[in-house]
Order: C-alpha cells, then sequence, then structure tokens
C-alpha cells in the first residue's frame, strides 16, 4: 500500500479535502438521502453510521486502502459530496473512482469537475495507468459523467451485485492513462 | 462498488472448512505445507506462468510463501486454493483458486493452473467443473469471475464450454514486467450452471 499524506485540491468551483471527525453531520446529510443513496445502499438512518464510517475513513488513509476526498464549495464551505480511490492495485496501477453528491448540487457538473481533479491527481502523483468505474447500467447520470471524462465502456455484467436482496447487473468503465493525457493536451 | 460504494468495502469472509471434491480422474483437496515442491514445479514452468500475474518461480521459497499464504487464507476465509490430484497415482498436476469473496453479492473469481504435461485432456474443465459446483452449491454463490490475458486461448475455450459468458474487454489492465497486459473477462451465473 503507498502512503498518502493529507492532499488539497482546488478546481474553479470546488475544494476537495479529506476528511475529517468533524465532518459527520455533512456526511450524515448526504449518505442519508435516498435520492443519493439509491444505487448504493440503505440509506444511514443514524448518526453513529456517520461516525463509523469517518472511523474507517481514518483507518483507510492510513492503510492506503481508499482515499477518500470531501468536495467542498468554494463559494461557501459546504460539503456537497465525496470523491474517492478505492481497491488499489499497486503493481498494475489502477484502481477504482467512486463518488456521491448531494442531491441539490446534482446538475451542475460538479461531479465532473470534482472527478477531474482527483483523476489528475491520480495520473499524475500517484503515478496511475488506469481507473475503473463500476455503475449500475440504470444510473444514467453517472454514465454521462464517466462518458465526458472520457472513461470507456469496457463491459457489460449480469447480476454482480446484490444490494437489498435485488440483483443489479454492472456496466464497467475504465480510463487510461494515455487516452487522459492525450484528451488533456488537445 | 456503484462508483458510489465509499466507505463499506464489502469483503466477504465465508467461513470454510477443509473439503475434498472427486471427479472420475481427480481429487481436489486443500493444500499443506507437503505440497511445497509440487507446487514449485508447476510455478516455475515459464509454460505455465506465461499468462500469470508474476513470473516463474525460481527459488523454493516462492512456494513456501504462496503455501503460507494458501493457509492463512482458509483460516481468514478470503479464499480456497484447492490443489489438483490425479486419483490414480496422487500426483499434484495443478491449482484452482476461489477468491475475491464478496459476501453481500454472492460472487468470487476463479482462478487457475496446470502443469503443462497435462495440458490437452480435459483435466481443467474436469477440475473447474467441480471447483464451480462446490461454489454454487456450498458456497451458495450467485456469480463467479474470471479474468484472463486475452492472448490465452485455451483459457477461455475450457470457460466457455463451462458456461462462461464473456462480459467485456478492459486494455492494460495488468502491467507484468513493465509490460501492460489487457484483459478478457468472463462471468458465469448460477442460474446459467442449473440451466446446463
Amino acid at each position: 500500500m503507498p502512503q498518502y499524506s493529507p492532499t488539497v485540491l482546488t478546481t474553479a468551483r470546488l475544494a476537495l479535502r479529506w476528511l475529517e471527525a468533524a465532518d459527520a453531520p455533512a456526511q450524515f446529510t448526504i449518505f442519508s438521502d435516498p435520492g443519493v443513496m439509491h444505487f448504493i445502499a440503505e440509506p444511514w438512518t443514524r448518526m453513529a453510521q456517520a461516525e463509523e464510517a469517518l472511523n474507517s475513513a481514518m483507518t483507510s488513509y492510513r492503510d492506503g486502502s481508499n482515499l477518500i476526498f470531501a468536495v467542498e464549495l468554494r463559494a461557501t464551505g459546504e460539503l456537497i459530496g465525496n470523491v474517492n480511490l478505492h481497491r488499489f492495485f499497486d503493481s498494475n496501477r489502477r484502481c477504482e473512482v467512486g463518488y456521491a453528491l448531494a442531491s441539490p448540487h446534482q446538475g451542475h457538473g460538479y461531479a465532473t469537475e470534482a472527478l477531474a481533479a482527483v483523476i489528475d491527481y491520480g495520473f499524475r502523483e500517484l503515478d496511475m495507468n488506469r481507473f475503473e468505474a463500476d455503475i449500475n447500467p440504470a444510473n444514467a447520470a453517472s454514465q454521462r459523467v464517466l462518458e465526458r471524462l472520457g472513461f470507456r465502456k469496457e463491459g457489460s455484467m449480469r447480476e454482480r451485485w446484490i444490494i437489498r436482496g435485488q440483483k443489479a447487473d454492472s456496466a464497467f468503465y475504465g480510463l487510461l492513462k494515455s487516452d487522459w493525457v492525450a484528451r488533456v493536451s488537445d | 462498488m456503484l462508483v458510489h460504494f465509499i466507505f463499506l468495502d464489502e469483503v466477504g469472509v465465508p467461513s470454510l472448512n477443509p473439503t475434498t471434491l472427486t471427479t472420475s480422474r481427480l481429487q481436489l483437496r486443500w493444500v499443506d505445507e507437503h505440497d511445497t515442491a509440487a507446487q514449485f514445479a508447476i510455478f516455475s514452468d515459464p509454460n505455465v506462468t506465461r499468462y500469470w500475474s508474476g513470473s516463474a518461480w525460481t527459488e523454493m521459497a516462492q512456494a513456501e510463501q504462496s503455501i503460507a499464504a494458501a493457509l492463512e487464507d482458509y483460516r481468514a476465509g478470503s479464499a480456497v486454493r484447492f490443489g489438483v490430484v490425479l486419483a490414480q497415482t496422487g500426483e499434484m498436476i495443478g491449482n484452482v483458486n476461489l477468491h475475491h469473496f464478496s459476501d453481500q453479492s454472492r460472487r468470487c473469481e476463479l482462478g487457475y493452473a496446470l502443469a503443462s504435461a497435462y495440458w490437452g485432456c480435459g483435466y481443467a474443465r474436469e477440475a473447474l467443473h467441480a471447483a464451480l459446483d462446490y461454489g454454487f452449491r456450498e458456497l451458495d454463490l450467485n456469480r463467479v469471475e474470471a479474468d484472463i490475458d486475452p492472448r490465452n486461448e485455451a483459457s477461455g475455450r475450457v470457460l466457455e464450454r463451462l458456461g462462461f459468458r464473456k462480459e467485456g474487454y478492459m486494455p492494460e489492465r495488468w502491467i507484468v514486467h513493465g509490460e501492460t497486459a489487457d484483459t478478457v473477462y468472463y462471468g458465469l451465473l448460477r442460474k446459467y450452471w442449473d440451466a446446463r
């Protein structure tokens, strides 16, 4: 596992930083929203779940297993979502990317803006060669975000997930460094 | 998962018990320290490791480490390695692995290797058939996945004959000795298996 140090990434409208314990209420607001959790899991119902999640986030910063960035609006400081890099496979220089955005802030291009910053960081600073994303094929908004970033659809897997007893298929996306560099230099 | 599984990586931990599976020509059983030399013989052959994620073993210590890892995986419930043994002679000729369990989604990955002297006799298919049946029936899996090198056409044929369906192609998913390698991704659902 690589060692990571606290990092701040800044875009036109957003600041991305590591989570801290004080973020529990803001994280609870996001992950208790059924609109956010629709394709993910049960929405949170107790603040203790946010506290547990933050504890686990702190552990994964230390062991390098999951690098979670809190996404803040620069204008107000409001925490509106997360972007994370996880399932690192060091020898193959790849990992998965994940994200969630509070419902009231969806549809303004924030997810694309935040992911672009993290992906750029991953290719440049973490020396990644490839990012992967595994989304529900019914999640059209996520699909558009990934495609806007240059991800290519590489697979369709049947019944890859069972969530709340329901089987869900996967749309699998990949983004190579060579594609990213070609795109950025266009 | 789901581009979104932000906090809870659902890594599964089934509880595993020593198991022996028997087919007409083979026995599949858990490996132990006594298999070190047999494992070395298999994985020191560059023909076997050609499409593997590492290179051929050159030292017996690598076999010892690999056995130790398998024992730890049995204990932790994180992977099952079956040594594949010829029923007639007791010779160990390969491995079948079930790993990357995801409990909630009832799935895992499948890996295998066979000593090159035994290729082309249907042993891989026979061993995989037994391991898959165990996975679906005993471990209650819903889905098994395999990620192979597209140049490994023999493996693709074995998977397809077992009912796996090709679900994806991922460029540069592996880097071995500085060389990138692509992936062909296969999936087998329990309902395909039951319908066979």
